[in-house]
C-alpha cells in the first residue's frame, strides 16, 4: 500500500468543545471518503460545526517561511512606525 | 513549450509571433496562416532551420493596442525561460505592427528584448535588431499607433453622426423591441411592457428594489438578459453574455432611472476613456436627446415621482464607508451553493459575520444565509496554525537563520536618527521664532505704553500658536526616542522562528496578508459550515503521527479510523462506534484543544453576558414560553432550565438579526399570496409549489411556505417524486416535521382516493356483461320499462348514463332523435342502450328489434355507433348484438 493511501485511511481532526467546533484536515480526495462522511454525520448529530481544511498544492515549507518572515517584517515595521 | 528539435540545432531558439485583429482584416481570416508561412520560410532561408507551428505564437483577433494577449504573454515567459537556460533567442515576426500598435509599449518591448540580448527580426520592415540601428523604428511604431487611433477616431465620428441623427444603436431596453418590419422604429413589447409598468407601480407604492426583485423572481418573470437571449436566438444568433434568472437590484434601478420609458431617446450617455479604456458617464450637455421619440410606457409624472423617491432614498440610505470595518475574510468567502462571494455584516452590538451575497441582494428565494461568524473562522485558522506549530516545529525552526537575517537587514537606526535631527532642528527654529516674538512684543509694549494692552493681545495669538507647535515637536521627539529604544531591544533580543510563530498565534486577529499566505478560499455550505481551502499541501502534516513529530509536542491531534475503536496512549482517539458515540463528546479526551496562548476572553465574556441576558430575558419572555418553562421548572433543575430558555432567547435574537434579509409571505403583496390567488383565480392558477405551500400552511422560522414547498419538490425530484417519499424521508427535509410530512401524505392520499372514485365513475365497457352489470341492480326490480343509454367515449369508458324514458308495464317509448341528441350533447363516441322487462324475462320483442335497427341506422348516419342494445331481466340479460340483430 502506498504511503498516501495510508494517509487516506485516516482523518486528522480536532475538537473544540468550548466552541462546539470540529476541525478536520483532509486531502481533496478524502472529501468523498466514508470516514469523512461519517464524521460529518457525527458532527451534525452532536450539533457540532465541522470546519474542514482541504489541502492545496503549494509547498508547505515555503508557505510557512513566508508567514514567519512576513511577521518578522511586520513586527519590525510595527516597532518603527 | 520549447521544441527540442529547435533546441538541438544549436544554442539558439527561434520563435515566431503572429497576430491579427479582426477589426483590421475582417475578410481575410487566413492572414494568420500567411504570417506563419512567411515566418517559417524566412527562418528556413535565413538560418536554414525548420520551425513548426509550435514555435510560432499566435494571437488571433486581438487588438495590437493592448499588450495583455495570451500568446504574447506566453512568448515572453518562454523567452525568459530560454535565457535562464543559457539559450540565445531570435524572434521573427511579419512586421512591427504585429508586435503592437501602442507606441510606448512597443518601444518598451524592443528595449526589453535588447536588454535581454534577444534578436528581433521584422521581415517586412527589413529590420534586424542585431544588424540595423533603431532610428527608424520609433517612427514606424508611432505610425502604427496612428493607424489604430485614426480608425478609432473614424468609428467614433461615425457613431456620433448616427447618434445625432437619432439612430438607436444599442439593444433596446427591456419593455421595448424593434419593429420587425422597420428595424429603426422602436415599439412597445407587449410581453415585457406590463412588467415595466408593474415595476414602476410597485416602486411608486413604496416597495424597494429588493422587494421588487423578490416578487419578480418568485413569479418567474424573465430577466432582461433572458429576454435578450431569446431575441438573439429568435434571430438565429448566439447570445454570449451571461444570463441570469434572478432579478437583482441593479436591473430594477436601471429601469426606474431610465427616462427611455417616458418616450425620451438619450444617446451618448457613456463614452470610452481611450482605446480599450474604461466606460465613463458623459455630461448631460454632451448627450443627444430626442423627446417623444417613441411611445412611452410610463407617464412623465410617474417617472418624475419615481425619480424623486429614488433621490430621497439615496439621501437617507447611509451604507457606511468601506474603510469603516475591517472585514478580514471578505474576498476569501464564497457561498458553496450559489458560488457568489459573501458579504460582511457589521451590526453594532452584534458579532461580525458574513452572509451569502446573493441572499443579501435577492433574499432566500435565491439562496440561504450561509451565515458564518468571523470568530469561528478566526478560531479555525488559529487551530490550523496550532496544529502546524505542534507537528512541524522542527520545520519552523529551520527558518531561524532567515529570521535573524531579516532582523539584521532591518537597520532603521539611520532613518530614526535623521528624523530625530530634523525634529530637533525644527524645535530650535520654533524656539528662536518664539524668542523673537517675545522680544518684539516687549519692544512694542515699551515704545507705546498706552497701547500695551492692544500690543499684548496682538502678539498673544502668535505666541500661543508657536508654543503649541513646539509642544507637538517635543511629543514627536519623545515618541521617536521611545521607538528607538524599543527597536534596539527588539534587535538585541534573539528572535527565533518559533517565537515569531507563537507571536502569530498570540495575535488577537491575524493580518490579511497572513490569510493570503495561508488560504486560497473558504466556502460555506448551507449548514453554515466552512471548508477552508489551504494553499499549502498538507499531506506531510496528515502523514505525521504524534510519535513522528520531531518536536514531540502533539498533544492535541486526534486521528480517526472508521469502524475502529481504540485510543492511543498519547492522544490518538478513534471515533467510537454508534453505541459509544453519544458519550463521545462527554468524555475528556475529545476536548483536546489546547487553550490559546491568549485565552479567548472575549468568548468568555460573551458567554457570561449571554447567561445574564438569559436570566433577565427569561422574565420578559415568560408569557410566550411559559408552558415550556413551567414544564422545565417542574422537571429539571434551574441549571437545565436555562438551556431551553437560552435556546429560545437566542432563537428570537437570531430572528431579529436576520429579519431584514428574510422573506415571508407577508413580504409578498396580498393579492399574490397562494391562498388569495387560489381563492381569486381558482386552483388551476397555482403552481405545484404554491399548491404544496397551501397544503403546508406555514413555512419555517427562516423561510416562507412557498420556499419550503420548493425545497420539498426539489428534494423529491419534482411533483412525481412526492408520493414516493415516505414520511420519514420527508422529515429529513429541513423544515418538514412529522406533522407537515403527514399533511402532505394526507393530501396525496385524498387525491389518490378521489382519482379512484373518478375512475370508478367511468367504468370501461368491454362486453355486454359489463354493461348489463352496470345497470342490473338498478333495473331488474323496476315495475315499469326504463330506457337507459350509456354514453361512451372512444375508449369505451362510460361518460354518462341517462334514463331517457319511462314507459308502461310492457313498453317504453323512445325516439332515436332523443337518444342521439343526448349523445351529441355529451360528445359521445358510441352508445349502448338498455331497457328492462319488468316481467323478468329478457326475451326481445319485435318492437325491441325494430327499435334497435332504427337506432343502429341513425347511429351510422350520425357517426355515433350503437354498440349494443341489452334487455335486462331479473338477474339475466340478452344482448341484441350477441343475438346478431346489430
Amino acid at each position: 500500500m502506498p504511503k498516501s493511501l495510508e494517509v487516506l485511511s485516516n482523518l486528522k481532526f480536532q475538537v473544540d468543545k468550548e466552541n462546539k467546533l470540529i476541525f478536520v484536515w483532509i486531502l481533496e480526495d478524502q472529501k468523498k471518503s466514508d470516514e469523512f462522511k461519517e464524521l460529518i454525520a457525527f458532527a451534525r448529530s452532536k450539533k457540532y460545526k465541522l470546519v474542514t481544511f482541504v489541502s492545496g498544492n503549494e509547498d508547505m515549507k515555503l508557505g510557512l517561511e513566508k508567514l514567519v518572515l512576513n511577521n518578522v517584517e511586520e513586527s519590525i515595521v510595527e516597532r518603527t512606525r | 513549450m520549447i521544441d527540442k528539435k529547435n533546441d538541438v540545432m544549436g544554442n539558439t531558439l527561434y520563435f515566431g509571433y503572429a497576430r491579427l485583429s479582426r477589426d483590421e482584416d475582417k475578410s481575410n481570416y487566413a492572414s494568420i496562416t500567411a504570417q506563419k508561412d512567411m515566418i517559417k520560410s524566412f527562418v528556413f532561408e535565413k538560418f536554414n532551420i525548420i520551425i513548426t507551428d509550435k514555435e510560432i505564437y499566435e494571437d488571433d483577433n486581438v487588438s495590437g493596442y493592448t499588450f495583455d494577449r495570451p500568446d504574447y504573454n506566453r512568448l515572453l515567459k518562454d523567452i525568459d525561460n530560454a535565457i535562464e537556460n543559457g539559450k540565445n533567442v531570435v524572434i521573427v515576426t511579419k512586421d512591427l505592427s504585429r508586435i503592437g500598435r501602442n507606441n510606448p509599449q512597443t518601444l518598451l518591448f524592443l528595449e526589453d528584448m535588447k536588454r535581454k540580448g534577444v534578436r528581433v527580426i521584422l521581415i517586412s520592415d527589413n529590420y534586424d535588431s542585431f544588424v540595423d540601428d533603431d532610428d527608424v523604428i520609433g517612427i514606424k511604431s508611432w505610425y502604427n499607433e496612428r493607424y489604430v487611433k485614426d480608425i478609432s477616431k473614424k468609428v467614433k465620428a461615425n457613431i456620433r453622426m448616427r447618434m445625432a441623427s437619432g439612430s438607436y444603436l444599442t439593444p433596446v431596453p427591456y419593455g421595448y423591441k424593434r419593429n420587425p418590419l422597420k428595424p429603426d422604429e422602436i415599439i412597445i413589447d407587449e410581453e415585457t411592457a406590463p412588467i415595466v409598468r408593474k415595476i414602476f407601480q410597485m416602486y411608486l407604492q413604496g416597495d424597494g428594489y429588493r422587494k421588487i426583485c423578490i416578487y419578480l423572481t418568485a413569479n418567474k418573470i424573465p430577466t432582461p438578459s433572458m429576454v435578450n437571449r431569446r431575441k438573439r436566438e429568435d434571430e438565429g444568433k448566439a447570445y454570449k453574455k451571461q444570463v441570469t434568472e434572478v432579478w437583482v437590484q441593479r436591473m430594477i434601478q436601471r429601469i426606474i432611472r431610465n427616462d427611455f420609458y417616458t418616450g425620451v431617446l438619450r444617446l451618448g450617455k457613456y463614452k470610452l476613456n481611450g482605446i480599450n479604456g474604461k466606460i465613463q458617464k458623459t455630461d448631460l450637455s454632451e448627450q443627444f436627446v430626442f423627446e417623444n421619440h417613441h411611445e412611452p410606457i410610463i407617464s412623465k409624472a410617474d417617472f418624475e415621482l419615481a425619480q424623486m423617491i429614488a433621490e430621497k432614498r439615496l439621501e437617507n440610505n447611509y451604507r457606511g464607508k468601506g474603510n469603516k470595518h475591517l472585514n478580514l475574510f471578505s474576498g476569501f468567502l464564497v457561498c458553496e451553493d450559489c458560488g457568489k462571494g459573501m458579504v460582511a455584516l457589521n451590526k453594532e452590538g452584534k458579532h461580525k459575520a458574513y452572509i451569502c451575497g446573493t441572499y443579501r441582494r435577492v433574499g432566500k428565494i435565491a439562496c440561504s444565509t450561509h451565515y458564518i461568524l468571523d470568530r469561528t473562522l478566526m478560531l479555525a485558522i488559529k487551530a490550523h496554525l496550532r496544529i502546524i506549530r505542534e507537528n512541524l516545529s522542527a520545520v519552523i525552526q529551520q527558518f531561524d537563520s532567515k529570521v535573524q537575517e531579516t532582523i539584521s537587514k532591518a537597520n532603521n537606526f539611520k532613518k530614526f536618527e535623521t528624523s530625530l535631527m530634523k525634529l530637533q532642528a525644527k524645535h530650535d527654529q520654533l524656539s528662536n521664532e518664539l524668542r523673537v516674538i517675545i522680544k518684539q512684543k516687549a519692544k512694542a509694549m515699551a515704545s507705546n505704553p498706552e497701547l500695551a494692552d492692544i500690543s499684548a493681545a496682538a502678539y498673544e495669538d502668535v505666541e500661543v500658536d508657536l508654543q503649541q507647535q513646539i509642544a507637538e515637536v517635543n511629543r514627536q521627539i519623545r515618541e521617536l526616542t521611545d521607538i528607538m529604544g524599543q527597536t534596539s531591544l527588539f534587535q538585541q533580543k534573539a528572535k527565533t522562528a518559533l517565537s515569531v510563530f507563537d507571536s502569530i498565534l498570540a495575535k488577537e486577529k491575524l493580518d490579511r496578508k497572513d490569510l493570503e499566505i495561508l488560504i486560497d478560499k473558504i466556502t460555506v455550505n448551507e449548514n453554515k459550515e466552512p471548508t477552508i481551502y489551504l494553499k499549502a499541501n498538507i499531506e506531510r502534516l496528515l502523514r505525521l503521527n504524534n510519535d513522528h513529530d520531531p518536536d514531540g509536542g502533539n498533544k492535541i491531534t486526534v486521528s480517526y479510523k472508521a469502524g475502529a475503536v481504540k485510543k492511543s496512549l498519547v492522544s490518538k482517539v478513534a471515533l467510537p462506534k454508534e453505541e459509544n458515540k453519544a458519550d463521545f463528546l462527554k468524555k475528556e479526551p475529545l476536548c483536546t484543544t489546547k487553550p490559546d496562548p491568549m485565552r479567548f476572553k472575549e468568548s468568555e465574556r460573551r458567554s457570561s453576558q449571554a447567561s445574564k441576558a438569559t436570566i433577565s430575558m427569561w422574565w420578559g419572555c415568560r408569557s410566550i414560553c411559559s408552558a415550556i418553562c413551567c414544564l422545565n421548572l417542574a422537571l429539571t433543575s434551574c441549571r437545565t432550565l436555562i438551556g431551553p430558555i437560552t435556546f429560545h432567547v437566542r432563537g428570537k435574537m437570531m430572528i431579529a438579526s436576520e429579519a431584514r434579509s428574510n422573506l415571508t409571505l407577508r413580504d409578498i403583496p396580498e393579492q399574490d399570496r397562494p391562498r388569495e390567488r387560489m381563492f381569486r383565480e381558482g386552483v388551476q392558477a397555482l403552481s405545484d409549489a404554491e399548491l404544496l405551500a397551501v397544503l403546508l400552511r406555514t413555512g419555517t422560522m427562516n423561510e416562507s411556505a412557498i420556499v419550503l414547498a420548493q425545497r420539498v419538490l426539489k428534494e423529491a425530484g419534482g411533483l412525481k417524486g412526492i408520493p414516493d417519499m415516505s414520511v420519514t424521508e420527508m422529515t429529513t427535509v429541513k423544515g418538514i416535521g412529522k406533522a407537515k410530512a403527514l399533511q402532505i401524505h394526507a393530501g396525496i392520499e385524498l387525491g389518490r382516493r378521489l382519482s379512484q372514485l373518478r375512475q370508478g365513475d367511468k367504468p370501461v365497457i368491454r362486453s355486454p356483461k359489463d354493461a348489463a352489470e352496470l345497470v342490473m341492480e338498478e333495473l331488474r326490480y323496476l315495475q315499469k320499462e326504463h330506457f337507459v343509454v350509456l354514453f361512451l367515449n372512444t375508449k369505451n369508458r362510460v361518460i354518462a348514463k341517462e334514463t331517457l324514458s319511462v314507459g308502461s308495464l310492457n313498453a317504453s317509448l323512445v325516439h332515436p332523435r332523443e337518444v342521439f341528441r343526448s349523445a351529441i350533447k355529451r360528445g359521445s363516441a358510441s352508445i349502448i342502450c338498455l331497457h328492462n322487462h319488468p316481467s323478468g324475462d329478457p326475451t326481445p320483442s319485435k318492437e325491441d328489434v325494430a327499435l334497435t335497427n332504427r337506432l343502429a341506422d341513425a347511429g351510422n348516419i350520425i357517426g355515433i355507433e350503437l354498440l349494443d342494445h341489452i334487455i335486462i331481466g331479473d338477474g339475466i340479460f340478452i344482448s341484441l348484438k350477441e343475438q346478431g340483430v346489430i
